[in-house]
């Protein structure tokens, strides 16, 4: 038959159904006719003959539910049929409905939650060419506890000795401030690119070029910019002449050659810079001299490439060894021992390479999480749908009896619990987008722009969302269905269901227990990121963070010499200390926390040099800082011994340093630190002139790390951080601050103006992670204990109300209403005792997965797990006492007589 | 002669070779088989009606309302070139079939 028959045919069953059954009736009233008369022509009385006829026939209705079964598409009738059906029932049951969907949509909009973010960090392709095959170098470095870039002369050396990964290009996030003719300067980030980056990423432009061949080859002789398709509408109002327009970078004239496509963002995910300048600008734009392009221990460049037809990571990983053994071998490297180059696949490197191993491990366990959560939902639901099969029976025997098969009555039950789960995903759709709002007060704070392009869904979120919901109709729908309409005729006739309640009441207690072991699981994994992010949020960081107000600047992008730049920060520094309420202020050139580590190599001055590139013997990483001779008392970081930096530290007095602990531990075991003098890899000796304690530097989780301080007097270095200790909220200081930036320097731009507080709850380096996490996962575990507990309740409800007649039976028979009291709440804690038995122990070793995640955390935390299990069983109790209740008040009288 | 009951498959070849030789309504195609088979076969109106929509579903055979012989409305049903084919079809293997099931019966000892 071909399709246009078929469709007819289909459209004719569906939608003329009427005049197709019309139809089938009157054949078969004819052909019964028709019988009547050959019988009458055989002879037979009328009677006879009519009633020989209908005897034969048989019933018609099961005839014409046969013929409609035959005629095809007729599923798509009972479909059609089961759905207006079932939209009836649900709008009959409104109570039972609503609560349904709001369980199912609270699990659903769970996952779909859950399931975006996952999606936009694993799934959303880079806009590049080839996406799936980009790759990112990362080097895991064991001495700093951090995975670092590479060299330019490292990324060299890889780009052409490593054939496995092809086309290797190189780029570097800078801020820059940026000045169009006329404006303020603003502070933006570009990436300083390699020549071959547009090209190897198939980038395009939207308007004007990207760079030629032979452009950005040079050091020194490309004064060109690309913008960001988002930069140029935002900020320059999709300007169409900006094409050969000039910008000051860094107060360096630039020509503007092009703008990218809109999607093209780079090749970091989530980055949404400015634009891009030819990496050879780089000297010319930050004064940093030429020696970044050979100095192997600058390593900040990110090196991504595609990997070669016929390779995989691992084999790259071999060659890229290769390289490594003779970079270790050559004068000026850095210590490459126990380093390890290699390559991250871009879709796992995000947000960062050094967090790809992390990261997937912790989505799984989201994503399990979030799954059970739905479980415990469909758990509910399922019960709710067993209860309500039960005063259905009669319903269903009814049907049963004139001609639906079983699978026909199973199918219209599971279409209900279909459309209810398909509502409940839309209700979690929208509900997952409330919980977006909260998450979007978690994202990361700082001063790196992201592309927010990056973090909208994606129709794969639909997709899931959809797929769940279905998948929840289902589990949800499918045994109570099969159980409902395993109907017996002559018992639903006689009028009374009993006898088979034991084995209902056994499919909802399995139901229960699940749901308390899965809430348990939930809860547990709620309660220890909380209880990690308390621990991370009570770790000692080596100064108080409390009344603390910051402001960062950057004087050298804005064209400052030093004289100038000292003359500066000793009127700014007098201002702020002016400001009422203010009392001390410091600055520094690192941010602790903030994303720029400050890591640098130190060793003890008297320890041979073991080349000309200033490496000595028992060489550490160490993370530097220099700051103000106020820096440590503002900080309150507590000197241990020696001295702080004054005034007397200057460029012409001896050099002096100020370590902490942990590098006086690591250096000088067991000596006095201030008989010894730190050396950096260039630059003098410098006198330990006291000793702080260890905080935290680079990131919250990481363990004791050297770290030492320099005097801004000794050593100037432009971009600093200021740090304003308020006697009260320091959040009030911040206008005041900007006020007085703004009257020093009008053009001046100003980042991380906030409080400190702020800044460790947003940076992706302090407690931002884990709040992100505890808060998930804390909903989650809100979520799941509520509807465990809905579920309990339901339970221990309905198992008092089919026992009604036997517990007042028992109470006639003479019982206390006490006993009845304790055998109902004897069995709902039977249930709630296994299901927290069960749930505690899968916890147990979810709890070791995540120690391995976690700051501090103890895979035996006490109060998280007595603290479940007290918490689940008191709030279970009390679901079960209400019930209880009701069941005392059983009056023996009315239910026997009822009965 | 008592009734026989129908191999499963078999009603619909009957239905197309009745059909065969031209359009006919629901209660003749079971006459005609009746006579046929010298009343050996009695077709249940609860087979025939299935069978007879499914093999319109496949498309094999086609109906029209018109007049039967005795002045009744009736629904003929007539075979389409699909119904012709699949009637070969059917004849052949109903062929196959029964030589085998015969030789397996003369040869068996």
């Amino acid at each position: 038959m071909n399709l246009f028959k078929v469709l007819s045919h289909a459209i004719k069953s569906v939608f003329r159904r009427d005049q197709v059954d019309a139809d089938m009736i009157e054949e078969m009233r004819c052909h019964r006719e028709a019988q009547i008369e050959s019988n009458l022509a055989a002879g037979l009385t009328p009677t006879e003959a009519t009633r020989a006829a209908n005897r034969q026939f048989g019933r018609i209705d099961a005839i014409a539910e046969e013929g409609r079964e035959a005629r095809g598409f007729a599923w798509l009738n009972h479909l059609q049929q089961d759905l207006r059906y079932g939209l009836k029932m649900l709008l009959k049951h409104k109570g039972f409905t609503v609560v349904a969907v709001m369980t199912l949509g609270l699990g659903l909009s769970v996952n779909i939650t859950i399931f975006s973010l996952v999606d936009i960090l694993f799934f959303q392709p880079l806009e590049v060419k080839d996406p799936h095959r980009l790759m990112v170098m990362t080097r895991d470095d064991p001495k700093n506890q951090l995975s670092s870039s590479i060299s330019w002369a490292d990324y060299e050396d890889y780009r052409d000795n490593v054939p496995g990964l092809e086309n290797a290009i190189a780029s570097l996030l800078r801020p820059v401030h940026l000045s169009w003719a006329g404006q303020q300067a603003q502070r933006n980030w570009v990436s300083n690119v390699s020549s071959s980056y547009f090209k190897t990423l198939g980038a395009r432009a939207h308007i004007g070029r990207l760079w030629l061949p032979g452009e950005g080859e040079k050091t020194g002789i490309d004064p060109i910019m690309v913008l960001s398709f988002s930069y140029w509408r935002d900020r320059l109002g999709s300007d169409a002449n900006v094409v050969g327009r000039t910008v000051a970078v860094n107060g360096q004239t630039f020509e503007v050659i092009g703008v990218a496509a809109e999607k093209f963002n780079g090749d970091q995910w989530g980055i949404g810079a400015a634009g891009w300048v030819p990496a050879t600008m780089i000297p010319a734009l930050y004064h940093w001299g030429e020696t970044v392009f050979t100095d192997r221990t600058w390593s900040s460049f990110r090196v991504s490439g595609y990997l070669a037809p016929g390779y995989d990571i691992e084999r790259v990983g071999a060659e890229l060894a290769v390289v490594d053994q003779r970079i270790a071998s050559l004068p000026g490297a850095g210590s490459m021992d126990g380093v390890v180059t290699r390559l991250v696949s871009e879709s796992r490197s995000r947000p960062d390479p050094s967090v790809s191993g992390f990261l997937p491990l912790a989505a799984a366990v989201f994503l399990a999480l979030g799954l059970m959560i739905l479980l415990i939902a469909c758990a509910n639901v399922a019960n709710l749908l067993f209860a309500r099969a039960a005063s259905r029976q009669r319903e269903l025997g009814i049907r049963a009896a004139v001609g639906a098969s079983r699978g026909r009555l199973t199918r219209q039950l599971l279409t209900e619990s279909l459309l209810l789960a398909v509502i409940a995903g839309v209700v979690g759709w929208g509900l997952s987008y409330v919980a977006a709002a909260g998450l979007e007060n978690l994202s990361p704070g700082g001063d790196v722009p992201i592309a927010t392009e990056a973090v909208e869904g994606s129709p794969w979120t639909m997709v899931f969302a959809v797929a769940m919901s279905l998948l929840a109709g289902v589990v949800t729908g499918l045994l109570p269905a099969l159980r409902a309409t395993r109907v017996d005729l002559q018992q639903v006739i006689k009028g009374g269901v009993c006898g088979r309640g034991a084995r209902r009441q056994w499919m909802r207690n399995t139901l229960v227990v699940s749901q308390i072991a899965f809430c348990v699981i939930v809860l547990v994994a709620g309660g220890l990121f909380v209880r990690s992010l308390q621990q991370a949020a009570r770790m000692d960081l080596g100064f108080s963070p409390e009344n603390l107000a910051m402001a960062s600047l950057d004087l050298d992008l804005q064209g400052y010499s030093h004289e100038h730049g000292f003359a500066f920060l000793d009127q700014l520094t007098e201002n702020l200390a002016a400001l009422p309420g203010v009392e001390s202020v410091a600055y520094g050139n690192v941010l602790p926390l903030g994303n720029s580590p400050g890591l640098r190599a130190v060793a003890d001055a008297a320890a041979a040099k073991l080349d000309e590139s200033g490496r000595r013997e028992g060489e550490i990483q160490a993370a530097s800082n220099i700051v103000d001779v106020n820096f440590i008392a503002t900080m309150q970081m507590g000197l241990l011994r020696g001295r702080l930096f004054n005034e007397f530290d200057t460029l012409d007095s001896p050099r002096v340093v100020i370590v902490n602990e942990a590098l006086a531990e690591k250096l000088w075991p067991g000596e006095d630190p201030l008989d010894h003098q730190l050396i950096m890899r260039s630059g003098e000796p410098m006198e330990v002139i006291g000793v702080v304690r260890t905080g935290k530097y680079v990131m919250i989780s990481e363990s004791p790390r050297p770290a030492y301080l320099e005097a801004y007097a000794q050593a100037y270095n432009a971009p600093i951080t200021l740090f304003v200790r308020t006697y009260n909220e320091p959040a009030q200081i911040l206008p005041g601050m900007r006020a007085i930036l703004q009257r020093l320097d009008r053009d001046l731009p100003i980042f991380n103006a906030q409080t400190m507080a702020e800044h460790l709850r947003t940076t992706p380096f302090g407690l931002m992670p884990l709040r992100m996490a505890a808060f998930i996962s804390g909903a989650q575990g809100i979520v799941g204990l509520l509807l465990a507990i809905m579920g309990v309740y339901a339970v221990v409800a309905y198992s008092v109300s089919q026992r009604t007649r036997e517990i007042g039976i028992r109470l006639a028979l003479g019982a206390e209403r006490r006993d009845v009291f304790q055998i109902v709440v004897a069995g709902g804690l039977r249930l709630i005792v296994i299901g927290l038995g069960g749930g505690l122990v899968v916890s147990l070793g979810l709890s070791h997965v995540l120690a391995g995640l976690l700051v501090g955390l103890d895979p035996l935390d006490l109060p998280v797990f007595g603290g479940v299990t007290v918490g689940l069983t008191v709030v279970s109790l009390l679901a079960c006492y209400i019930p209880a209740r009701r069941a005392m008040a059983v009056d023996p009288a009315v239910t026997l007589k009822y009965e | 002669m008592s009734r026989i009951e129908l191999l499963k498959g078999t009603l619909d070849l009957l239905v197309l070779r009745v059909l065969q030789s031209g359009p006919m309504h629901g209660f003749g195609i079971a006459q005609k088989i009746h006579l046929l088979s010298a009343e050996a076969l009695r077709i249940e109106e609860g087979s025939l009606y299935p069978a007879v929509y499914r093999m319109e579903r496949k498309g094999w055979i086609e109906a029209e309302w018109g007049v039967s012989e005795n002045n009744r409305r009736a629904k003929f049903y007539h075979l389409t070139k699909a119904g012709r084919k699949q009637l070969v079809a059917e004849q052949a293997t109903w062929k196959r079939l029964t030589d085998a099931v015969g030789q397996v019966l003369a040869k068996a000892d």
